[in-house]
């Protein structure tokens, strides 16, 4: 698992519409990487 | 390991997994029906959804020649919940292949192990669990339902001589890839109407 102090590493993934989005992308920004186990849930 | 793509003269193993209302849907328990598994993608896309409301259209008619068509994909069980409701299903139940993922679609050589996703296909199996029919479509393409219920009436009528089914709702598939389109004849209200779960 990640620990704080590490480098986070490079990835992309498909998000809304089909587009590609890279981490670095938002070099620059804070971002949040909001994991979460299942769509159409509650929580 | 890829497992050999199911054919036909197979004998399916049984399988269980959860419907989009978390009920255990298990092959065996339909022993003595012919049941249609049609495989597809990824829910929440359009020819996949077609390729479901088509099966939810024509119940009647699968119900008359004593099948039980069913839909599978990897998705997870809330995410099939959803989008049953989204398509407006009552009938149609449509299997969470979720975990270990794509098991089923695995064990029947129909998984993309590229895509992570199976392949669109459907695979009928007879009333005693033999595979009768096996159709693998290219992702982009409706399946062509006509074709597969003129399979099973023949057999149907083949075993129940004189048993003449009705021509109605299969017609509207020819040439009619988006069968939400006409609504007339599709059975969909007639079927939300009648919510049997």
């Amino acid at each position: 698992m990640l620990e704080v102090g590490s480098r986070a590493f490079e990835f992309s993934l498909e998000g809304i519409g089909g587009k590609k989005r890279s981490l670095s992308d938002f070099r620059g920004n804070w971002v949040v990487l909001f994991f979460y186990p299942k769509d159409g849930t509650k929580s | 390991m890829e497992a050999k793509r199911i054919a036909t003269g197979d004998i399916l193993d049984d399988f269980s997994l959860k419907d989009q209302d978390k009920g255990d849907w298990r092959l065996s328990s339909f022993r003595g029906k012919r049941v249609l598994l049609s495989f597809h993608p990824l829910a929440w896309t359009q020819v996949c959804a077609d390729q479901m409301r088509c099966l939810e259209r024509d119940m009647d008619v699968f119900e008359s020649l004593n099948t039980v068509p069913v839909g599978i994909s990897i998705d997870s069980v809330p995410c099939k919940s959803a989008w049953a409701n989204d398509l407006g299903l009552g009938r149609l139940k449509i299997l969470a292949d979720f975990w270990p993922h794509g098991k089923v679609s695995k064990d029947l050589g129909l998984f993309r192990e590229k895509d992570g996703f199976s392949e669109r296909a459907n695979v009928l199996v007879d009333e005693q669990g033999l595979v009768v029919f096996v159709k693998v479509y290219p992702l982009p393409q409706l399946p062509d339902l006509k074709e597969v219920v003129a399979f099973i009436r023949e057999l149907h009528h083949s075993e129940v001589q004189g048993n003449v089914a009705t021509e109605h709702c299969v017609v509207d598939l020819q040439g009619n890839p988006l069968c939400m389109g006409d609504s007339k004849n599709t059975g969909i209200q007639s079927t939300s109407e009648r919510h049997l779960d």
